[in-house]
């Protein structure tokens, strides 16, 4: 139990389950959206083969569904014969996915909890699908992104901020998280504090905190329901921000934008 | 029941086992059957669908044989698998894997180490003045319970979104995919305590008769109980470490195989754990199946109760329209 903690706690970086492919997968099933996306922005998305139900990028619309984060079929993705799987460490979808390395399908676990494992996860791909430089110039758009968006945000006034992600129970964006550094970048304080990535807030904690603003996801803002709440509540244009791949920039773009907005 | 009726019923409830098999090797996620050819059909059918299917076969039976046998020690018919604590304590060891471990392969050792802990605390607060008492054992084992289930809810309150929701999936009973040693280990382990229940079942009988009845046909009523409560506990501990908590089976397959063969237990054990087999690879199967039409495979756990609840009420129903 100790050392699987551990293994958690320090949260390693991407690794291979099963051989790692001597040469590039041709045939990729991926089993997040966001890895799609990185896939597809690295301009290799014709060896993605089998994608989630939750996959809605316009050019893998047609691709076949294998299931979701919990309940890959372990059939289907086998049916597409695969020569290699993307995969975040979800505890989720582990039986599938081992079942799957037995059977000779290796898969490539890349975290994906902060920006910095983003772009690690970008490098990792990157190399496994044998187009280092257009990841390098991938990682290089984050990162200018992030630094423009630091720049835009110097000498403003920080307003206080809440990022949801969930509204029963609240679960709000951690500074730790992809999603809270990119907060950060825009110019706001978080209000959610601590090292959990994701972590719950309870109503009175949110109360106190007294944010400004509080951005939502879309079609979360109708079921956020906090008495005496007198924070603006912004609805982000699109769930990038709940995908941590290459639309970390859009999401960046995005929570500028809901900051700036006027009152 | 006649020795003709049991004949044939044992024949029906084996071919029903077999029938169950095949249609589980013959249908899936994908439109695979066996005699395709190719290395990708050859491994969706024997590397994939049969363990799958012998998995269910094992836990199906394992919990079947525990209701059965536990209605008949308790006198209660709403008796299931769960109420001796044993899947409480497999629900916690399942649940601690889940939450720290990066391999789904410690969810089973930890679930099945959580289950013989707890059984032997029910065991032994169950003892009083040198015997087991059957209520105490069921109290003891359903506020372990309760206490469990409570423990598993603080837990979700401190795991990340997506921990909780696997093992929300788990705690609803799911089949994964086992190696052939496991399947080999778990079958062997349901088999003995199975077989333990089948040879005490004669002397569970009589104990259906009280249990002053009972002592003067010369049984033994302490031992007779303790024992069928240990070879239930034996096999359940295999059933949820492999499976999570795949409800209903346990409660109803033995009262569906009563319906039909009568409360015998010699015959009940042995009809029950096919039965429980074959209703549990029926019920995986269409698990999998509906992953054609939903893109997702539903834990087996909430098949089970959606099928069969309503299947069974409607044999309670026809059979009372039989009878009047």
């Amino acid at each position: 139990v100790i050392l699987a903690l551990l293994a958690v706690l320090i949260g390693a970086g991407p690794y291979w389950l099963g051989a790692e492919p001597p040469a590039p997968p041709r045939r990729i099933v991926t089993l997040a959206p966001s890895l799609t996306e990185l896939v597809f922005s690295l301009g290799e998305g014709a060896r993605v083969v089998g994608v989630t139900r939750y996959d809605d990028l316009a050019e893998a619309k047609q691709l076949p569904r294998v299931g979701g984060f919990n309940d890959p079929s372990a059939e289907a993705v086998l049916a597409l014969e695969p020569d290699a799987i993307f995969t975040p460490p979800s505890p989720g979808n582990r039986g599938p996915v081992e079942a799957l390395v037995r059977l000779g399908v290796p898969a490539l676990v890349l975290p994906l909890d902060t920006v910095g494992d983003v772009l690690t996860a970008t490098e990792s791909v990157g190399r496994a699908l044998g187009v280092a430089e257009r990841a390098a110039a991938l990682k290089a758009r984050i990162e200018g992104a992030r630094e423009r968006a630091r720049t835009q945000a110097r000498g403003r006034t920080r307003a206080k901020v809440a990022l949801l992600v969930g509204a029963e129970p609240l679960v709000a964006a951690g500074p730790k998280s992809y999603a809270g550094e990119l907060l950060a970048d825009a110019g706001a304080e978080n209000v959610a504090k601590g090292e959990v990535p994701f972590p719950m807030l309870s109503a009175e904690s949110l109360l106190t905190s007294a944010p400004g603003v509080i951005l939502v996801a879309p079609g979360m803002g109708a079921a956020l329901r906090v008495p005496g709440l007198r924070a603006r509540v912004v609805t982000l244009p699109s769930d990038a921000v709940l995908r941590p791949g290459p639309r970390i920039v859009q999401a960046l773009e995005e929570l500028q934008r809901a900051l700036a907005s006027p009152p | 029941v006649s020795a003709r009726r049991l004949l044939l019923g044992g024949a029906a409830l084996l071919g029903l086992l077999a029938f169950s098999l095949l249609a589980a090797l013959w249908t899936g996620a994908e439109p695979v059957s066996p005699g395709d050819a190719g290395e990708t059909a050859q491994a969706i059918l024997w590397d994939l669908r049969l363990p799958r299917a012998v998995l269910a076969a094992i836990v199906g039976a394992a919990l079947a044989v525990a209701g059965a046998s536990l209605q008949a020690v308790l006198k209660n018919p709403l008796a299931d698998p769960f109420v001796l604590g044993v899947s409480g304590g497999a629900a916690l060891g399942g649940t601690l894997a889940i939450a720290a471990a990066r391999t789904a392969a410690l969810t089973g050792p930890f679930s099945f180490l959580g289950a013989v802990g707890a059984g032997l605390l029910v065991f032994a607060l169950g003892r009083a003045g040198g015997r087991l008492v059957p209520e105490r054992t069921i109290l003891v084992g359903v506020v372990l319970n309760a206490f469990v289930s409570a423990a598993i809810t603080a837990m979700i309150a401190l795991l990340s979104p997506e921990r909780t929701q696997a093992l929300l999936f788990w705690l609803m009973g799911t089949l994964g995919y086992e190696t052939w040693g496991t399947l080999a280990g778990a079958g062997a382990w349901v088999a003995l305590g199975a077989l333990g229940l089948f040879l005490l079942s004669a002397r569970l009988n009589l104990l259906l008769l009280g249990d002053e009845g009972a002592a003067s046909l010369g049984v033994n009523v302490d031992r007779t109980r303790a024992l069928a409560l240990a070879f239930s506990a034996l096999v359940i501990a295999a059933a949820v470490s492999l499976s999570g908590l795949v409800g209903f089976v346990g409660l109803v397959v033995p009262h569906l195989v009563r319906l039909f063969l009568g409360p015998d237990l010699r015959a009940l054990v042995p009809a029950s754990a096919l039965a429980g087999a074959s209703f549990l690879v029926l019920a995986d199967l269409a698990a999998r199946v509906s992953f054609r039409a939903l893109a997702s495979e539903p834990p087996v756990g909430a098949v089970t109760a959606l099928v069969g609840g309503p299947f069974f009420l409607w044999l309670l129903w026809r059979r009372a329209r039989e009878a009047t």
